[in-house]
Order: structure tokens, then sequence, then C-alpha cells
């Protein structure tokens, strides 16, 4: 078997959620390399932060820490030049969604393409009135990738599971029934910061598609669109905001015309 | 939950502090004495952010977890600004003051000792208005003597009765 990009992903993916099963346990013999969750976290006294939260607390409070200034500011930097790759290769319910939509009976779904324009605009109407009203970050309490990392800490530091925890059993059954990356695509509010710091740069990393390499021109839908994980079409002349660069469809298209590459370029 | 429940040494007012934590535990992992507990359930204000329960491990004022945050919910402070809420000392139930023993516990573990708890005379403990309301001189005073009033309440007080 040939190791395909997809593979490095997947290591990628695991080493991640495998990591924060181990970091609160390692913490608690006072090595203190990874402290945090992915809300906000050091690594060798680097600070990252979850840009959603950090908005939230300058909306509420018109002021924001130098370490979480500098945490976002870092996270959104990676998405300006990659695009929202956290999704695709660190998020730990990404990985979920992803080995889910493995499963026989989970669609891939590409229904509501605006979809991520209409989370946009929710997410902002509420961050933006919660901000307003002085409340404290509430959307932290629907970040997945929160959770996860927050139930391994209170797993280890009182030995209960957090309520939050069932939430991704939960976000699991709305990928089942409304299709793969449900939750992803049209309930989680962290990805949206993520996927509009990917829109700032005209050039950054990004699937490119030739089309005169392509030879399934006929095929709808195309090998491609069909491995996407969000139901998106790698062909389509502007690639979507909400591709993770994950890579799947490069890999599916190196068996046919080998169309579709990753690399620098701008959003022709 | 115990009635006493505690916010974080500078923390300061609740309000402020549950505007700025974003629910990283930092705090809770790097408290030396375990005090620091994660707020579980579902309540969406309030689920994630640390709080004490003096009764069952009360902070010992290692100022640990200040630092730690990288919000500023918490401030890093010192000891003497703490300023989580006060303690009293019940005379009518202190061994030392009912004169059945002298007994220094309280002065004894004190993290400010000599500054939040003094002896009077040698040896009637006296909580000054240095204390910070740690809550470690309630947990092991034998006589359970010692209230603890949390800074919210002390401030309710101070507001109601201006
Ligand atoms: S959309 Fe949200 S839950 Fe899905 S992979 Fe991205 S951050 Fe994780
Ligand atoms: S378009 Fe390709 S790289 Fe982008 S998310 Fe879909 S499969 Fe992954
Ligand atoms: S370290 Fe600060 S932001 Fe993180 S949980 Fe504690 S108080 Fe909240
Ligand atoms: S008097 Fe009691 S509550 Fe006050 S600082 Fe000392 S031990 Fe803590």
């Amino acid at each position: 078997m040939k190791l395909h990009r997809n593979h490095v992903r997947r290591a990628c993916q695991c080493l991640v959620a495998l990591s924060f099963i181990a970091i609160p346990w390692i913490n608690g013999f006072d090595i203190r390399i990874v402290t945090g969750n992915l809300l906000s976290l050091e690594i060798f006294g680097i600070p990252f932060a979850d840009p959603l939260a950090a908005l939230q607390v300058f909306f509420s409070t018109w002021s924001l820490s130098w370490t979480v200034t500098i945490g976002a500011l870092l996270s959104l930097t990676l998405a300006v030049i990659m695009g929202p790759v956290f999704c695709s290769w660190i998020c730990p319910y990404g990985l979920i969604a992803d080995l889910m939509q493995k499963l026989p009976f989970v669609k891939r779904r590409n229904r509501f393409s605006r979809g991520w324009l209409f989370k946009a605009v929710v997410v902002g109407i509420v961050v933006v009135g919660l901000g307003a009203m002085a409340f404290p970050p509430m959307l932290n309490q629907l970040s997945l990738p929160g959770w996860y990392t927050r139930t391994m800490q209170t797993l280890w530091l009182s030995g209960t599971i957090p309520a939050g925890f069932w939430l991704l059993p939960a976000a699991s059954v709305l990928d089942m029934a409304g299709g793969g990356h449900f939750w992803c695509r049209y309930c989680c509010p962290q990805s949206l910061l993520l996927q509009a710091a990917g829109l700032v740069l005209p050039r950054r990393f990004r699937v490119k598609y030739d089309a005169s390499k392509c030879i399934c021109s006929e095929k709808n839908p195309s090998p491609c669109m069909k491995s996407c994980p969000y139901g998106l079409d790698p062909r389509e002349r502007k690639i979507h905001p909400e591709c993770t660069n994950c890579g799947d469809c490069v890999v599916q298209c190196s068996h046919f015309g080998s169309a579709l590459s990753q690399g620098f370029g701008s959003r022709k | 939950m115990s009635s006493t429940q505690l916010l974080p040494p500078g923390a300061g007012d609740k309000k402020r502090f549950l505007q700025n934590c974003i629910h990283c535990g930092k705090c809770v992992e790097a408290c030396r004495f375990d005090a620091l507990k994660i707020t579980e359930g579902l309540n969406p204000m309030t689920a994630g952010t640390p709080y004490i329960d003096p009764e069952k491990a009360p902070c010992f004022l290692c100022m640990h977890c200040g630092p730690a945050c990288p919000t500023g919910a918490i401030s890093a402070i010192e000891q003497k600004d703490a300023d989580m809420g006060a303690a009293f000392l019940d005379k009518n139930q202190c061994f030392t003051y009912l004169g059945a023993v002298i007994c220094r516990t309280c002065f004894e573990k004190c993290p400010m000792r000599n500054t939040a708890i003094v002896l009077e005379n040698g040896y009637l403990p006296v909580i000054t208005d240095q204390c910070v309301g740690c809550g470690v001189c309630a947990y092991v005073c034998p006589r359970h003597a010692i209230t603890l009033i949390p800074r919210e309440r002390i401030h309710e007080k101070v507001r109601s009765e201006a």
C-alpha cells in the first residue's frame, strides 16, 4: 500500500486525539509541556487560543489579554496561510466525523452549499448579541474540540465525566441522520473564523484544479466530489471556503486524471 | 453544591470573572492543593469555570492559578490581595476563648499567619481585616468555630447596609 497524504493526516489526527488523553495526566506529574485544552493551549510557552472564544471575551468586556490575543492570532495565522486545516488535521471531533463517514449507512451529502453562509450569519448575530448583553463566552459550550479535551481534563482532575461530553455522541447521531459532517458544516461555530481567515490572502495553500487534465467531465457527481468529507465539489471555479485542505479529493483524483493538486495558489 | 463556594484568589467580581474565563482549565491544572474544581453541569454561564469548595479543600494561597490563567479572569496577584471572602471566629465556640485548652490550630495553619490571624496577649486568636478568606482556618478548626463568608456575600451585606 502506498503511503498517501491522507494516511499522514489520519496519523496526525490520531496523535492529537491521543495526546489530549495523555496531556492532563502528564500535567498531574507537574510536567507542564502542554497545558490547557483546545479552547486555550500553551505548548512550550507558546499560547494558542480558540479565536471565537477570544472574540466573545472581547465583545463582552471590550478588552483582551495579550496571551489570548497572541494565541488567537497564531491560530488565525495558520488558517490564513493554510485554510481551516484545524478541522481536518487537528480537531478530535473532525476525526470522529471522518471515521463515522466510513460507516456504510452514513451518507455524504451536499445539500445546502450555502449552509456555511447561513451559519456565519447566525453565529455572527449570536456573538454580537451575547457580547452586547455582556454574557460569558457561552458558545464555548458548543465547541466539540473543546468538550473532547475538557472531558479528558475533568476525568483526570476530578474523576468525573462532564455533562458536555454527551454532545460528542449527540453530534455523531446528528451526523448519521443528517449526512456525514453535519455538525461540522451546519452547527460548529468554531470553524467559522478559521474559514473566514482562509479568505484573507489572495494566494494561500489550497486545492488547485487543472481542467485540461480532468478525465471525469462526464461523471456527476465526480469521484473527487464523492470523496470530499464535506460534499464539496473541488472542481468548482472558486474553491469553497469550507474546504479544509484535507486532501482526500487529491488522493482520489490521483487514480483518475491527477487534475487536482495542493499547493500555493489563488482562488480563481 | 456547598453554600460557601469561593471563586479563585484574584477572580474579583463574579460577573467580570465569568465574562473572561474561557474554560481552559489551566488554573485547575496549576493548583498545587487540588482546591480548584471545574464547575460541572450544563449551565452555559458557569460550566467549565473554576471554583473552590473550602469545606472539602480550601485554598492554601499558593498563588499558582493567576499566572496560569491566559485571560486574566484570575489576575496574577499577591496573597494579600486574594480577596476571596472573610473568616469570622465565634468566641463562644473557640477552645482557647472557652478556656478549655490553648489551641492555636487556625493560627498555625493560616497561610498569612501573624497578618490575617494574630495572637492577642500571645494566645487568643483574632482574625484581622487582612484576612482574605482562603478558608484554611475554618477547615482545620477542630471546634468548627470559624465561619467563612464568600466575597460576594460580604459585598452584598455591605451594599445592603450602606
Ligand atoms: S467544523 Fe468544528 S467540529 Fe468539525 S472539524 Fe472543524 S472545528 Fe472540529
Ligand atoms: S475539496 Fe478536497 S481538500 Fe477540500 S475538503 Fe473536500 S476533499 Fe478535502
Ligand atoms: S485559567 Fe483562567 S480562563 Fe482558564 S479556566 Fe481558569 S479562570 Fe478560566
Ligand atoms: S484567617 Fe483564615 S480565612 Fe483568613 S487568610 Fe487566614 S486561614 Fe485564610
